[in-house]
């Protein structure tokens, strides 16, 4: 292999771990691990494997048919069948914006004492301008590089020497002793916040941005499936920081406040700054990629000029649409909904919209016009029908169990 | 059709009734919140008093703590039992004013009162044990 080559797999693996945590994978993991212990671990792992197989799907798509998914399900399926997840996926694009824009909201909140409404328009003016002025390169390199100092939560999770014994029990799903729908409140939300659709409209996006080709399906594949599995160690990280210091003290995650306690127990007053750090970094690289992700299916949908490498100028629709976006999630910030139960909402409705978003890989990667000899085996194909399978089953009890255990 | 109705009237009547009844597992949900707030008000008050957090914070939590008891207090007044009422309603109270005793002496710098105070509310969480179990057992 080129050392060019093993450089941008290198890089690809690095950023995919550093952009890996978001407000939903922290929120869901952080409740998780204080609520129920080790217990949730398997609902981490099944979203990793599920996330893994479709992000290298988007990826290889984009690589060979020189397509986005966005663009394969518009012109394989059509506008009308289109239509229905795009809706979907603004809408819970826009919750998940908000629930990010407060995630760095509240990370300044905790080093300033400021209260986090009043930083709602400052960061999406912030948001805005780097989207505005940077490519495509800046935001999904920079920003995820420096996402790497979530790897706080692993360092802590080793420095807090857990059992094994009980972090592979947590691996076979079991029911628990007490609030039951809750706990499967929060494996759903989990799941919904590791399989986010966005990721794989903004991955295949990034492809054709990134001008991938059918040389790049190595690169793909070894990106997607280190750089998410390590990715998913991180998330791992914070389930069992709070199933390490937050549940043995009784502390039940339901506000942000409570959950940047869990760093200092193992690393003192910088836990306490690395936790604030993470949190808004991470949340401001999703806040980035979530905005573009809704300007990007909202222009191939249309037929618009988009790209992040493009001046506003040559896409002056793409860039309105983040513009736009990014300011009025802003303002579910400004009035002062609670991030943390925005978080776990729009998580458990990304569950309801999955389906809709997973059902055309089965088609498009399967169709020898976009593919070719790239399609699905019958081991991938099985993997889709499993997913669409859990999806299904996830869409029907993610709304009565947000009433029930919400 | 109208039996329909009747059904549709029936159901609605049914499930307002039982969200606005007191009781034992409703109140259970509800002391589990308050423990877990009484623990985080202990948590941060010992990382402050370790100076493994900034004042800012710590006055933050606690004063959160305090809301969020204090909305407790309206949420167990409308769903507890009668039996249990009075002593929940008071133990919650006596809490809340621990907790904005902590607050203030965090405030004034005062770690030697803080941690008689923190003292005072262990106690005061382990009073309440009895009857989050009890509320627990009953149906």
């Amino acid at each position: 292999m080129k050392p060019q080559k093993v450089l941008e797999i290198a890089l690809g693996i690095v950023t995919s771990i550093g952009g890996f945590l978001d407000v939903g994978a922290i929120a869901t993991a952080a409740e998780a691990g204080s609520t129920f212990g080790f217990q949730l671990v398997w609902s981490i792992l099944l979203g990793t494997v599920c996330v893994i197989a479709l992000v290298e799907m988007s990826g290889r798509l984009a690589a060979v048919s020189k397509h986005t998914l966005i663009d394969g399900v518009r012109e394989r399926l059509g506008f009308g069948f289109l239509v229905i997840p795009l809706i979907a996926e603004i809408a819970v694009d826009f919750l998940v914006l908000a629930a990010e824009i407060g995630g760095v909201c509240i990370a300044l909140q905790l080093v300033t004492g400021i209260s986090f409404q009043w930083w709602a328009l400052p960061v999406a003016f912030a948001i805005w301008l780097l989207l505005w002025k940077g490519n495509f390169g800046f935001i999904e390199n920079g920003i995820s590089l420096l996402g790497l100092i979530t790897l706080a939560f692993v360092f802590a999770t080793i420095k807090l020497h857990p059992s094994l014994t009980q972090l592979g029990a947590g691996l076979l799903p079991t029911l628990p002793q007490h609030d039951t729908a809750h706990y499967f409140f929060i494996a759903v939300s989990i799941l919904g916040a590791i399989i986010s659709p966005y990721l794989f409209y903004f991955y295949s996006s990034g492809a054709i941005e990134s001008g991938w080709s059918e040389e790049d399906i190595g690169i793909n594949r070894w990106v997607s499936g280190l750089g998410m599995g390590f990715g998913s160690i991180v998330s791992l990280g914070v389930l069992a920081v709070a199933a390490l210091v937050l549940y043995p003290n009784g502390v039940q995650v339901d506000s942000y406040e409570q959950a940047a306690l869990m760093l200092t127990q193992p690393l003192g007053i910088c836990g306490f700054w690395l936790f604030a750090a993470s949190l808004g970094i991470a949340c401001f690289g999703a806040a980035l990629e979530i905005s573009l992700d809704t300007a990007y299916i909202v222009a191939q949908s249309f037929g618009w000029n988009w790209g992040e490498s493009l001046h506003p100028k040559q896409a002056a629709r793409f860039s309105a649409v983040y513009t736009v976006f990014v300011f009025l999630a802003a303002t579910l910030m400004m009035i002062g909904i609670d991030p943390l139960q925005l978080t776990l909402f729009s998580m458990a409705l990304t569950a309801v919209i999955l389906p809709l978003v997973v059902l055309p890989f089965l088609i498009l990667m399967n169709d020898e016009s976009y593919v070719g000899s790239h399609r699905n085996g019958w081991m991938s194909n099985s993997v889709v029908i499993l997913i669409i399978a859990m999806t299904f089953v996830l869409a029907i009890v993610a709304i009565p169990l947000e009433i029930l255990g919400g | 059709m109208r039996s329909r109705y009747a059904w549709m009237i029936l159901l609605l009547a049914t499930t307002t009734a039982c969200g606005t009844q007191p009781s034992s597992q409703d109140l259970n949900k509800e002391l589990r919140t308050v423990n877990s707030w009484a623990a985080t008000a202990k948590m941060v008050s010992l990382a402050w008093l370790h100076n493994r957090v900034p004042e800012a914070y710590t006055k933050q939590t606690l004063h959160k703590t305090q809301e969020t008891l204090h909305q407790e207090l309206d949420t167990i007044a409308k769903v507890a039992p009668l039996k249990h009422r009075d002593t929940a309603l008071q133990q919650v109270t006596q809490l809340e004013q621990t907790v904005q005793q902590m607050e203030t002496q965090v405030d004034q710098q005062n770690r030697t009162a803080l941690t008689q105070t923190l003292q005072d509310l262990s106690n005061q969480v382990q009073g309440l044990q009895p009857l989050v179990q009890q509320s627990g057992e009953q149906p």
